[in-house]
Formats: C-alpha cells, structure tokens, sequence
C-alpha cells in the first residue's frame, strides 16, 4: 500500500511538472498462452522503478510515464515462479510516445551444485540445458558474462561448444565467482546482434554462483526473437537520436554494402561495436540509430567480424582526427561523411 | 615538403603538465599531421598527435622527441602520444639514433602513451630508443618494420595485434612486458632481437599461434619467460630461441598450459644451444642530457 502510494505520489509529482510523458503497455505471454497477474517492472535510469500488474489477457498498462530510457522485466509469483526470457528489455519512451512491449515468461529455474573434478585445483564450471518450447534445442551457445552492464551481448567471458540434439552445454574450468549466464542460438550468422528468428535466453538465477570444485548447472528457456518484440533502444523511431550521413570513396562516389559501426571505446576494433547500421544501399547513405547520446567513434567497412582485410573497403569518419563524434541525447546529426578506401595489402 | 623545425614544434598547454585531469580524450589538444612533416632537433611533445591517412611524419636522424606528461583522463598513465595512420619513417643511424623518451626530470615507465601505428599505410623504424611509455610501440591493423631499436622502461615493449610486422636486431629490456601480442591470423618475424630482463618476456593475450614466427632471439633472464593470457588456447611455437638456462627450469617459470590445462603450452623446444650474438644497435649520446636522463637506469 505504501509503495502503491508512493508510486502514485511519484506521479501527481510529475503531473504537477507537466513533464513530457508516454505511455508503456503490452502483454505478457507464455508460450502462446497469457499470463494474468504477473507484475511487470519499468526501471528508469536514475533507478526508479514503476509496476503494472497483468490482466486476464496478459495485458498490461503503465500509467503516463516520463520520457527516458526504461528496462521493462516480468515475473509472476503465482503458482510456479516465472521471469522474462529476455531478462530485461530496454526501450527509450519518446516524449507523447506509446510502446508496446512484448514479454515472454518461462518458469523460474534454480541451480544444482554436484561435485566436479576440474583440471585447475578450485576451479569450477557451468552446465545446463537449453529448452526451446520445453524441448533440448541443438546448435544453441552458452556465454558467461562477468558483469551484467555487458548487456549479455558479444562472446562474454567463455563460452560452450554448441549444443548437441539434448540441449547440453558445458563450460569447463572457470575460477570461482559470480557469472551471468545467457544461451542463444542465430540463424545463419554467428555473430552479430540477436535477429528475428534468433533464440534467446539468460539464466534466471543469474548471477550465478560458482564454487570451487562443483558443476553449477541450470536449465535456460530461450524464446524466438520477434519482429514484432518490444520496441529497441536502437530503433530510431523510438530513441529520436541517430547519425545519418553517407560512405564514399576518395572520389567522392557514393559506395554500397558497407556497414557503419560506432564505438564507445576510442580503441577501434578490438572488440565488437556498440552500434552497427544495415549495408549501405547504392546511395550510399547509413542511417546509426544510437539508443543514447554521447562520443561515438565512427567508421565504415564491409564485412561484419574479425579484423579488416587486404582489399575490403575501410575507412573511419575524419571529421575530427580522433575519428569521434558527439551527439546529444534525441539529435539526429545530418550529413556525416565517411571515405572508405581499399586495405592495402 | 614542409619542414618543420624542433622550435616550432614545442606545444604549450597551459595548466596541463604534468597534473591530473579528468577528462575525454576526445577534447585533448591534439595536432593532426595531413601532409608530410619532418621532425628533427629537439621536439616536446604534450598532445596527441595524428598523423591522418594522407599524412606522412619523417623523423629525421639524431631527433629528440620528448613527452611530457599530461594525465587528461586521470587512469595514471600520460596520455601524450602518436598515433600513425598515413605513413611514419624514424629511421636512425648507428651514429645518430632518434630519441623518444619522457620529458620528465625523473622518467617513469607510462609517462606518455605509445607510439601508435593503427590502420596505418606503414611504418619503419631503425635505430630508435623509446622510454618510459605505456607502450614503447604499439603496431594494429598495419604494416610495419621495427629494425635495431631499443624499448626500454615501458609497461609493455612492443605490443602489436593484428598486424604485417617484422622486429629485427632490436632490444627489448626492463619492461613489464618485452613483448605482447595478440597474433589475430595475421603475420609477424621477430627474429635476432634480444627480450629480456622484462617482467614477462613474452605475453600472448589472445588468438596467437600459427601465423607469428620467432626464431634467433635471446629470451633469457626474464622473470616470466612466457605468459599466456586468459583466452589463449592454442600452443605457440617457439622453438629455435634462446632461454639462457636448461628448458626444465626455463618451462618451470612459463605460465601455460602446463599450469592452467584450458591454455596453450609454450613449444620451446628445440632451444637454440648457443647464445645468439645480437650486437647494441647504436652508440647511446651519454654526454647529452637528454639521453642520459632516458638511459641513466640502463642495464649495460
């Protein structure tokens, strides 16, 4: 009652500010079947937290929240425990805007700790199955991640061979500690952001504990990725805040097919970019939804992984010699230029 | 071509030397180089400085290049440095080497940042002596030849990842680390160089194995002979080197495989039997002040 309260003070206060608000609504799904009742969580940045509660339907509605970046997450508490197969999916709420959020629940999971002989003395390790629909999925990885503000995304700390025909990963040999765990199977790609028809899943005890000398295994239900999932920080239309310019050569001729990526890090290319547009068309023109404002550091190649090589076209934005941009949080900066030349061999 | 003599070149920031700040990279004073420069004399150094994809810096003979340290990010380290992504040509001569060392009146290993070849057109160096870095030099994405050079008081000597490098007859001593690497399929020669006295002789980060080839060295007399780093799985050859001291005592000081099964080994056999002759690449100018502050802790 008191934080109903609360949350209700919480918002006479920014009616009476007459901020910007929007409009966060959706539906909880498990499997194909509503789950009414479950409480859904809206977490804005500063760490303040706003609850809706599913109707018989599965939908749910918050009341007008403020515009900023929000992660929305599911559980139910009734009968069995469930909790978002996505973990928490984060949207930014545009001033006026409505999002509809899809959630899927998968039921709560705990973990088995059995003895484990390991080649390193104190060592541990991470197993599990991987469940898609309630059946063992083949072809599916395991990561670890040391720390959740990875978002779960890139190799991570280790990872398992794919799984075979009963769903079993293993990660071997790992020190004793905290771990995220998330299990994720792509189709046709191996790396890159999850795609519509991608499975995806984190490990609802996460962060999971490893102790020395002990198998800590744990089932993960992975969901399809949707086109029609919530609405992502990276979709412009959603964050308002973008890069939009062209690739071209030396000559200034527009250049097709090439991906234009965006780094926090001013070390380029040691490890995954943050952000990543679609192939150039043969405008050559990019559009980079950045789900935030900040520096970014720009460039532009044509293939996707490893590192750039001899006769790929390659090039970084020079507008600054850094290779850095700033854009503020709801820009759209217009006419950025990247020259992309062929790596030398 | 634009010459640009060492007076010209001695940059003022002011209230930055040597203090803490905290602040981006991003806003540093920093110089790009879009033409071809030559750098000779004596030259200070407190920014970054670019040299852009249609630039070329040529440091002539006998230069002194010196660093002061500016902390802009406030992580400890110096953040003065060079980055290299059109062309660098420091080619000293056994009489007249070049000089790129810290500024400081008491240098420490980090004072500036690195020199940095990175998606670079291609970089030569002969007969350099660089101090007191993070990294004494650090070759990615590019082409580059490191030839009769010193590295000496860096964290790490020279660092490369994903680069076509070739490191010959040069020395790399009393760093933390003499040589790391992640190798990333790409290829690199470091033959005839002398790698020791470092806290890690040589420390492969990531993805090495196969594709770099080190024969004819003398790794003795590092505290670590190899390291492998966390993500290592692969073995590495290093066959045909030498170790200074019988190959069970070298392997017992190697972290590998041997210790952690999830890494590579180290192949260090057959070692060589005979210590390779790897002569001082230049004659060190102890009578000028700047080198001897560079040198003065020097391991003859």
């Amino acid at each position: 009652m008191r934080r109903l309260l609360l949350i209700t003070l919480s918002f006479a206060f920014i009616a009476g500010c007459a901020a910007p608000q929007g409009i966060i609504k959706g539906r909880v799904m498990s499997g194909e079947k509503p789950v009414a009742g479950a409480a859904v969580a809206a977490k804005a940045t500063d760490g303040e937290t706003f609850t809706a509660i599913s109707g018989a339907d599965g939908i749910y509605s918050f009341p007008p929240l403020p515009s900023g970046e929000f992660e929305v997450s599911a559980s139910s508490a009734g009968g069995e425990q469930f909790v978002t197969v996505w973990g928490a999916t984060h949207l930014f709420l545009p001033p006026g805007g409505e999002e509809w959020v899809w959630l899927k629940l998968a039921p709560r999971e705990g973990v088995i700790y059995t003895p484990y002989e390991p080649s390193t003395p104190g060592f541990g390790a991470i197993s599990g199955i991987a469940l898609f629909e309630g059946e063992p999925i083949s072809g599916a990885t395991a990561n670890i991640y040391l720390d959740e503000r990875e978002s779960l995304k890139g190799p991570g700390f280790r990872h398992s061979f794919p799984t075979g025909a009963d769903g079993r990963f293993y990660i071997d040999d790992i020190p004793d500690g905290e771990y995220f765990l998330a299990v994720r199977k792509r189709e046709g790609r191996s790396i890159g952001p999850i795609a519509a028809g991608d499975l995806f899943g984190v490990a609802s005890a996460n962060p999971i504990t490893v102790k020395p000398e002990s198998d800590s295994s744990i089932t993960v239900h992975l969901a399809e990725k949707e086109k029609t999932r919530a609405p992502h920080a990276l979709d412009l239309s959603r964050s308002g805040t973008a890069i939009r310019g062209r690739v071209v050569d030396a000559g200034g001729a527009p250049l097709a097919g090439l991906y234009v990526f965006a780094y926090r890090s001013r070390i380029i290319g040691h490890q995954m970019p943050d952000f990543i547009t679609e192939p150039t068309g043969a405008d050559g023109e990019f559009v980079l939804p950045l789900g935030e404002g900040g520096l970014f550091y720009l460039g532009a190649r044509q293939k996707l992984g490893y590192s750039p090589t001899p006769g790929e076209l390659f090039g970084l934005y020079d507008g600054a010699a850094d290779h850095g941009i700033k854009v503020q949080k709801g820009e759209v900066l217009e006419g950025v230029k990247i020259i992309a030349e062929e790596v030398l061999p | 071509m634009l010459r640009l003599l060492s007076a010209l070149l001695i940059f003022t920031l002011v209230g930055c030397s040597s203090s803490e700040l905290k602040g981006d990279l991003h806003d540093m004073p920093s110089e790009l180089i879009s033409g071809d420069v030559t750098w000779e004399g004596r030259v200070e150094v407190d920014r970054i400085i670019i040299v852009g994809r249609r630039g070329a810096l040529r440091i002539a003979p006998g230069t002194k290049v010196l660093f002061k340290r500016v902390d802009w990010d406030g992580d400890g380290i110096g953040d003065a440095e060079i980055t290299v992504e059109g062309e660098l040509i420091a080619e000293g001569t056994a009489q007249e080497p070049i000089l790129l060392a810290s500024a400081e009146a008491e240098p420490t290993p980090g004072d500036w940042k690195y020199l940095h070849i990175n998606f670079a057109k291609g970089a030569s160096l002969s007969n350099v002596r660089v101090s007191n870095a993070f990294s004494g030099i650090q070759v990615h994405y590019s082409k580059a030849s490191i030839k009769n050079c010193d590295f000496r008081h860096n964290i790490d000597g020279v660092r490369f990842s994903t680069a076509d490098l070739t490191v010959e007859g040069s020395i790399s001593m009393q760093n933390r680390h003499g040589i790391r690497f992640e190798e990333r399929g790409h290829p690199a020669l470091i033959s005839g160089n002398r790698v020791t006295h470092n806290e890690v002789g040589i420390f492969a980060v990531t993805e090495c194995g196969g594709a770099s080839i080190f024969k004819g060295n003398d790794f003795s007399a590092n505290d670590t002979p190899v390291k492998m780093g966390w993500e290592q799985r692969s073995d590495i050859a290093l066959g045909g080197n030498w170790w200074g001291a019988p190959t069970g005592e070298v392997k017992e000081r190697i972290l590998d495989g041997e210790m952690d099964s999830t890494l590579g080994k180290a192949l260090i056999t057959p070692t060589l039997e005979i210590m390779p002759m790897i002569p001082t690449p230049f004659a060190i100018p102890h009578e000028d002040a700047d080198w001897k502050r560079a040198t003065d802790r020097d391991i003859r």
